[in-house]
């Protein structure tokens, strides 16, 4: 099986999509809260957004790193990154911030449904090589096995001296 | 030894060529994802356009000169408006001739609500003359509504004996009503007096700018007209209009012509995302049977090598045959999860870009949507490969070795 290397592209998109949904593409509520003291305050979005932008940010590096990384063992590390990342940020817009409640809200509408999508992508792409590069590694500890068998500790030529034997 | 079988050679065929696997999948999933999105898109739109029909109930709705797309606006997609005009017309008007009912509506637009910290389209009614919102308010409150509750529709936040405040006063939800995918869905309902004397104590109040010689303690926002049966209703609107346009000002929204101008729009959306669709698959499927095409020149040697080994005509046929399914089978698989997940997520959002009352189809009607479209996406990829599977037929194995020696 092929190596997914240009998965790594994917999930840096996605990562700079969730990065950019609530400020740009889908903007979280603009109305700021009046509190008892006579202050305002920004709505709980705000936060959801701010907490995307990090999540994302850290979609988007780990995405360009898993582009620069060859070896199948960095790359199955790496792609866990951004597989917690785009749990994180499905789990911050949805439960642990959430949005504001009104189903007319922008943040609902818009930002809440954007970041759960790009979120589930950016798992889903990072499952993706983290399987590939699963795969790669076991195909590759296999390799180096059935290597190791041939050759014996000594290598090939201490086999064939019978110096084992 | 692993054993060669044709799936075994389909797998690798695919996996080697990963670009060009790719680029068909891509084809097929952008097909069944469009077809999907557009079926699903425009069933919503034609329920919510059909049900707000059934809802509203009233045949024309008469407002302050200047509002007829501001009480539109309000009664299609909830946006808050506040107008004002004379109560005396709507006592008037059930005096003439082909009027069945007649009933008053206020509409306020709050600065803001609890409940969500934007403003609210509020709706007095009148409980003793209202036709339009009471016949199916009574499945969700079989009583008066008392002075401090409030109905509220299905997308306002709170849930049944929890409290709104609104204008500083605290008011108790008595019901909620079920979706009806227009502007009534976002709206709170409460007693036409309340609601006035409600806006008149609020902060609003001393600065409510009301048109001259409007009495304070009389005012509405639309007068809804429903026809007597067997009356030409653009002839009783133009006679009223005649008789009162003059005297309080107003203006008209004809429902029928309102619900037409919606269903011209939603059969123009529909058809285009068909047209749209059926282009996609007519290139898809062209892409596709070149591409096969050019595939089947490219792996002569390869299927007379399978002819001498001792596969037959119709095994190198199943073979391309199923290569054509399996990319069909992922492209319109991802195209339909794709395009399900995008219309359950933004589905709202949908409905307000497209500036139309909107319903989303029952979890049935999905899936038949579903369904149709990776049928249709599954047959792409096998139709289109018809053509090079004819020339699969015509290949010597003995000619395409010999070549080769």
């Amino acid at each position: 099986m092929k190596d997914f290397s240009w998965g790594g592209l994917i999930v840096a998109v996605l990562g700079l999509l969730i990065m950019a949904s609530p400020a740009y593409f889908f903007p979280v509520c603009e109305t700021m809260i009046s509190t008892a003291a006579g202050g305002s305050a920004p709505m709980k979005c705000f936060w959801t957004g701010r907490a995307a932008l990090g999540g994302g940010g850290m979609i988007a590096v780990s995405g360009f790193l898993l582009l620069l990384a060859k070896h199948p063992g960095v790359r199955l590390g790496l792609a866990f990154l951004p597989l917690c990342a785009g749990l994180l940020v499905i789990l911050t817009s949805n439960l642990l911030i959430g949005v504001c409640p009104g189903a007319m809200m922008p943040c609902r509408m818009g930002t809440l449904p954007a970041l759960s999508f790009f979120g589930f992508l950016a798992v889903l792409a990072s499952g993706c090589i983290a399987v590939s590069a699963g795969r790669r590694m076991a195909a590759l500890g296999g390799a180096i096995r059935r290597a190791g068998e041939k050759s014996g500790p000594y290598g090939e030529k201490g086999a064939e001296n019978g110096e084992r034997a | 030894m692993k054993k060669l079988t044709s799936w075994a050679l389909i797998r690798q065929n695919l996996s080697r060529k990963p670009v060009r696997t790719g680029i068909l999948a891509v084809i097929v999933f952008l097909f069944s994802f469009t077809l999907y999105c557009g079926t699903v898109i425009g069933q919503g739109l034609s329920q919510g356009t059909r049900t707000t029909a059934e809802r509203l109930g009233a045949d024309a709705l008469f407002v302050p000169y200047g509002y007829d797309a501001k009480v539109q606006s309000s009664l299609l997609r909830g946006e808050p408006s506040s107008f004002y005009m004379d109560r005396r017309f709507s006592e008037e008007v059930r005096q003439e001739k082909g009027v069945e009912k007649v009933t008053a509506q206020l509409f306020i637009a709050t600065l803001k609500a609890s409940c969500c910290t934007l403003p609210v389209q509020l709706i007095g009614i009148d409980p003793e003359t209202d036709f339009v919102v009471r016949p199916w308010m009574a499945s969700a409150i079989d009583r008066p509504m008392r002075d401090d509750e409030v109905v509220v529709g299905s997308k306002i936040v709170g849930q049944v004996g929890d409290t709104l405040t609104l204008f500083g006063k605290e008011l108790t939800i008595a019901a909620r009503l079920e979706p009806t995918g227009m502007g009534f869905d976002t709206s709170v309902f409460l007693e036409i007096d309340r609601a006035r004397r409600l806006l008149l104590a609020s902060e609003l109040g001393p600065r409510l700018n009301l048109p001259a010689g409007l009495d304070r303690n009389a005012f509405v926002s639309s007068t809804l007209i429903k026809a007597a049966p067997a009356t030409d209703i653009k002839e009783l609107v133009n006679r009223i209009s005649q008789k009162y346009a003059a005297a309080y000002n107003l203006d008209f929204v004809v429902v029928a012509g309102m619900i037409t101008d919606m269903a011209a729009k939603l059969s123009f959306f529909s058809r285009c995302i068909h047209v749209f669709s059926g282009v996609l698959w007519v290139l898809g499927a062209l892409v596709m049977a070149l591409v096969f095409s050019a595939l089947i020149r490219e792996r002569k040697k390869e299927f007379a090598v399978l002819r001498i080994i001792g596969a037959s005509r119709s095994a190198l046929g199943r073979i391309v045959m199923r290569e054509a399914l399996l990319v069909s089978l992922s492209g319109a698989f991802a195209g339909v999860a794709a395009a399900m997940l995008v219309t359950t997520l933004f589905n709202a959002y949908i409905g307000a870009v497209l500036d139309a009352p909107s319903l989303e189809p029952g979890p049935l009607y999905r899936l038949a949507a579903a369904a149709g479209a990776l049928l249709l996406g599954l047959m792409t990829g096998p139709l289109a490969c018809l053509p090079a599977m004819r020339k699969l037929g015509r290949i010597d194995a003995y000619i395409i070795m010999r070549e080769e020696l």
